[in-house]
């Protein structure tokens, strides 16, 4: 057994007998309160039995009209409650407390132009400071368990994908460029702030990428580095969004959503610990998962926010969003069914059922992301519960029919876990972080880029560019 | 389950007392506050009676109360958030050794590290060690994503096997010895 595997039996055994076995005092009275309230009625699809499909659901909506209306009309309500009457460049979320920001820089300012210039999206478009090393670190430097890889995520054109690494956990990521056509690599940018990298994200197109780590989130450029803003609390996590536009970035995270303009300013909405973000196609708005910033409850719900934060449109109780579907309807995933998606539309504001739940083991899975278009779904299973670093199959559903492919049975590399990562844009690759198991001296981390049509991934690990000097810089 | 999805409060008891002990001892490990805990429990109680009824997979009934008590356990510490002090992990002394052969020395040094983490962290190693949830479906409890979730996981047994080896050291005792 190994020294890992050892410390994790003793803390298993040590967190049992700091609680104990015993039956708290109080559960008879918890018990009495908590029954003594309402039940709710059972779930629409309830009636319909497990698996209930589409056109059943909505056949049941057609006999709702009135509880519909009536939602229709408190939701509006709700609406009207949440508009900010009188706007202001930068107002701060009601007893939100002390949030971000100083210190911003403006957005660069990307409008669509037909021929996007510099695109940051190739190592051909830097010109080199200084010299780099590239070294096989396999058998010369086992990793230490310290060396991480952040999501990455792939250009708007899909000629560059990104990748942040970190030597150790103590000093600052690095920023990596990958050409996902040869796996060849270009270590971009040093991260002096020593802290979590938690998300990398494109413009829309390609001529900056956001960063977020720690409690910053920086934009880098042709212009260079610069910081967008500063956060109160990171929570558990940065999540970015750009616009379609690349006008603005939402911004999510343990403070309030913070929307960051192309001129530099800025604006909070009051909903915090967003973990999902989603602009409309139009960007006209965006979806998020959070919480409300004045709810004692603390219930984590869906809303959609006007492009420029001003107005908030609470949806419904939700935990996880997929995106847009089209401008008026929104998938996130089912509130009673896991695994199961649901279709919101805005017109007639109801819900109605899209894809079925997977048939994966619940708790197993590790969702990679929604193929562009929302025509796929890209998943990690693991049919070993107690296996956390073990091989995983590499599996796509389809969306919505919910058919299943298995990509790549035990993935590569072997004894390698495997992070989130992101499609290509044209729904024809999947890059994925992988992390190593930390048992595994032969194990490290990188990119591992799996086409959908088969055939061995490319594995790209930073991990074999160590630079000695200077810096890689974007050709102005 | 079908009994107390239709409202019999016997067949509820029985089920949640099945799990009682475990939430409650997940709660407080969570929320280090025995009265906190108990408030923790209480609301995913109510939420659990409450929405029980619209349960569709009562197969898992278990895992959807572990989901119910820790969302409830992380509401209760960012309510309280502003009692909590936070300490700087590295800045805090190795545990006394004068006493440390013993596992009741592991046991309080586990019960001192805990109490530095952020209760989100403790959350996450509760899940994961201790109500044996695999870690995407903790990362999907606590709304982040997979890769937080290791992050967090990660630097939190750092510090903790950190502690433990400095115990260990000081105190002719190791893991590495079979303590296990």
């Amino acid at each position: 057994m190994s020294t890992a595997d050892r410390f994790d039996r003793h803390l298993e055994s040590l967190l049992a007998e700091l609680t104990g076995p015993q039956m708290p005092a109080y559960i008879d009275d918890a018990l009495a309160t908590a029954t003594a309230r309402p039940q709710r009625g059972p779930s629409i699809l309830s009636r319909f039995g497990a698996g209930t499909a589409g056109p059943r659901y909505r056949m049941a909506l057609v006999g709702l009209p009135v509880v519909l209306v009536l939602a229709a009309a408190i939701v509006g309500l709700l609406v009207i409650g949440n508009q900010n009457p009188t706007p202001s460049p930068t107002p701060n979320a009601p007893s939100a407390g002390p949030t971000e920001t100083s210190e911003a820089s403006p957005v660069p300012t990307t409008k669509p132009t037909p021929t996007p210039a510099p695109s940051l999206g190739t190592c051909d478009g830097y010109a080199r400071a200084a010299d780099a090393r590239v070294v096989d670190a396999v058998g010369e430097q086992p990793w230490e368990t310290e060396k991480v890889v952040s999501p990455p995520a792939f250009s708007s054109l899909g000629d560059g994908l990104i990748a942040g690494f970190a030597e150790q956990l103590a000093s600052g990521p690095a920023v990596v460029l990958i050409d996902p056509a040869d796996g060849t690599a270009c270590r971009l940018v040093d991260l002096e702030s020593a802290a979590d990298l938690w998300e990398l994200e494109w413009s829309p197109l390609g001529d900056a990428l956001a960063i977020a780590v720690g409690k910053q989130v920086l934009v880098w450029s042709a212009a260079g580095l610069t910081q967008a803003l500063r956060l109160a609390d990171s929570g558990f996590g940065v999540t970015l969004a750009w616009s379609p536009t690349g006008e603005a970035i939402a911004i999510g995270s343990g403070s309030p959503i913070a929307v960051v303009f192309a001129d530099g300013s800025r604006r909070s909405v009051a909903i915090q610990h967003a973990t999902s973000l989603a602009w409309s196609p139009d960007a006209s708005r965006f979806a998020a998962i959070g919480v409300d910033t004045d709810d004692p409850e603390d219930t984590r719900r869906l809303v959609v926010i006007s492009g420029d934060g001003l107005v908030i449109d609470p949806i419904d109780e939700r935990a996880g969003l997929a995106g847009w579907l089209d401008g008026q309807t929104i998938l996130a995933g089912s509130s009673t069914d896991a695994g199961a998606l649901e279709a919101f539309d805005l017109g007639p504001r109801t819900w109605r059922t899209w894809s079925p739940a997977s048939t994966e083991p619940i708790g197993l899975t590790s969702i990679i992301g929604y193929a562009p278009g929302l025509t796929g779904l890209a998943f990690f299973a693991n049919e070993d519960i107690n296996k956390l670093a073990a091989p995983m199959d590499l599996i796509v559903r389809d969306l919505p029919s919910g058919e299943r492919h298995v990509l790549a049975t035990k993935a590569y590399p072997p004894s390698n876990a495997f992070g989130t990562g992101a499609w290509s844009p044209d729904g024809t690759h999947i890059a994925v972080s992988v992390i190593g198991d930390p048992t595994d001296p032969r194990a490290r981390p990188g990119v591992s880029i799996y086409a959908l049509a088969g055939g061995d991934p490319t594995f790209v690990s930073p991990i074999q560019v160590i630079l000695t000097e200077g810096s890689w810089q974007p050709v102005p | 389950m079908d009994r107390a999805a239709a409202g019999d409060r016997e067949a509820f008891g029985a089920l949640v007392r099945a799990s009682a002990a475990r939430l409650d001892g997940a709660a407080r490990l969570i929320l280090r506050d025995p009265d906190l805990a108990r408030d923790a429990v209480q609301e995913a109680l109510i939420r659990a009676w409450r929405d029980l009824p619209t349960l569709r997979d009562r197969d898992r009934f278990d895992a959807w109360l572990h989901r119910l008590l820790v969302n409830a356990a992380i509401d209760e510490a960012r309510r309280r958030r502003r009692r909590v002090v936070e300490i700087d992990l590295d800045s805090v002394a190795s545990p006394s050794t004068a006493d440390t052969t013993s596992r009741q020395a592991d046991s309080d040094a586990l019960d001192r590290v805990l109490q530095l983490l952020p209760p989100e962290h403790r959350a996450l190693i509760v899940q994961h060690y201790y109500l044996g949830v695999p870690l995407p479906e903790a990362a999907r409890i606590l709304g982040i994503s997979h890769d937080a979730a290791k992050q967090r996981l990660h630097r939190a047994i750092v510090a903790l096997r950190q502690k433990f080896e400095s115990q260990a050291d000081n105190a002719s005792i190791s893991l590495e010895k079979g303590n296990a």
